[in-house]
């Protein structure tokens, strides 16, 4: 039984230091993972609340053979996400103060065309749909395996590397249009040989 | 390396190009483009993923859940004492429903149902007595049944009017011999069990063991049985 495991046993017997230290030890993957979905703060702030809030209500429902602890918290917080999408309608929600204020910031201080792509992509990557958008989030920014994040999306493997790799041609595709000129030299043409 | 095989290598990419790939890049404009796309795409992943690790929750919120775990705490104690509670309760209930079956149970034997009938038998049965006696306790001797007697209908007919005409009945059987049945005396209606007609000497059918059996008795005016009778 790894600590995980024995936390969750001590929580679940209602010992609060255990669950502390569960929070400790979690809240951050589940905050930055629900940022990198919504790329609100509000929103991620909610979502790692009602996710910890979940796993109170659902400790004992925990199956330590399925899947770690984290991957179990990230799919309460992927299921509270894909709710609140739902609900909200924000899968083009490309505004947020906080990572927005963050770019500001260096903007300010040098402007530089590198940082203009680090903010097209952050914004390509939330205008992705949810499926394309999660696979990303898990194994480019939480750089989990293929494998862990089929885990926390309940599909398989070649699901995710599929979706992976289409994610990337898609965004790749948003980055050329967006600096058309600049990789015009560059872009792939039909001079490439595929004989 | 040719473009396709580099294409597919980008199709599985992790982190970096293979050292093959680099060279097929340095060899071909187009996929030097593309891997430069790929590589500006994971650097910009690197970037995000930078920034985005500076933002911190608001400390509140892990007060705001170990509040909420807390009161979960409390809900599921409260829980537990109700769920305690409810089984006492059932518990209770169920003992008490155990005692009143097994008392309902043993109401015959304690305590015999009786019909009390009033009626002045005085007349009825000194002319019973006189006509056939009282029937003696003969231990040996299987005792008669046969359907009531109808001098004691005619005597009262209100008593033959109470029972139903197919009713049989034994003699009456004396049960205190020290004083003579006086008039006033009454024919009082029980039920007893079905054992004690071995008490007179009387076969049992043992099919019907657990069944009472119903029985006139005559009481004195000085409330002491002095006859009995069994009745089916």
């Amino acid at each position: 039984m790894d600590h995980d495991q024995q936390l969750i046993r001590l929580m679940c017997e209602g010992d609060r230091d255990a669950f502390s230290a569960l929070y400790q030890r979690h809240h951050r993957s589940i905050f930055v993972y629900a940022l990198h979905m919504s790329g609100d703060r509000q929103a991620a702030e909610d979502v790692m609340q009602e996710t910890f809030t979940g796993l109170i209500k659902s400790a004992r429902s925990y199956d330590a053979d399925r899947a770690p602890v984290l991957a179990f918290l990230l799919g309460i917080a992927r299921n509270q996400l894909l709710r609140r999408l739902r609900h909200e309608r924000r899968h083009l929600t490309l505004v947020d103060a906080d990572v927005d204020s963050l770019a500001a910031s260096e903007r300010s201080s040098q402007l530089t065309i590198k940082n203009e792509i680090v903010e097209t992509v952050r914004k390509s990557v939330l205008s992705l749909p949810t499926h394309y958008r999660e696979v990303v989030v898990l194994c480019e920014f939480q750089e989990m395996s293929y494998e862990e994040a089929a885990r926390v999306l309940n599909c398989p493997v070649g699901t995710v590397r599929s979706r992976l790799n289409r994610a990337r041609k898609m965004l790749v595709e948003k980055l050329r249009a967006i600096h058309g000129e600049d990789e015009s030299e560059a872009a792939p043409s039909s001079e490439r040989c595929y004989a | 390396m040719k473009c396709i095989e580099f294409e597919h290598h980008l199709e599985s990419w992790t982190q970096a190009a293979s050292k093959d790939a680099i060279e097929h890049a340095a060899e071909c404009r187009a996929c030097a483009g593309r891997l430069h796309e790929e590589e500006l795409l994971s650097w910009s992943f690197t970037e995000i993923g930078a920034h985005v690790g500076q933002i911190s929750p608001a400390a509140e919120i892990e007060t705001r859940i170990m509040e909420a775990f807390e009161r979960q705490q409390v809900k599921e104690r409260h829980s537990s004492n109700r769920s305690r509670y409810a089984v006492a309760i059932a518990a209770g209930l169920l003992l008490i429903a155990s005692v009143s079956f097994a008392l309902w149970r043993r109401q015959p034997t304690s305590a015999p149902q009786v019909n009390k009938v009033n009626v002045d038998l005085s007349a009825a049965v000194a002319a019973w007595e006189t006509d056939k006696g009282i029937a003696q306790v003969d231990q040996k001797a299987k005792p008669r049944e046969r359907r009531v007697r109808p001098a004691i209908k005619s005597a009262s007919t209100d008593i033959a009017k109470s029972e139903p005409p197919t009713e049989i009945a034994t003699d009456f059987i004396r049960i205190n011999y020290t004083s003579p049945i006086e008039p006033g005396a009454q024919i009082v209606r029980v039920q007893l069990p079905r054992s004690a007609m071995t008490q007179f000497g009387l076969p049992v059918n043992m099919d019907r063991a657990d069944q009472p059996v119903k029985a006139d008795v005559i009481m004195g005016i000085d409330g002491i049985a002095q006859a009995i009778r069994f009745v089916q």
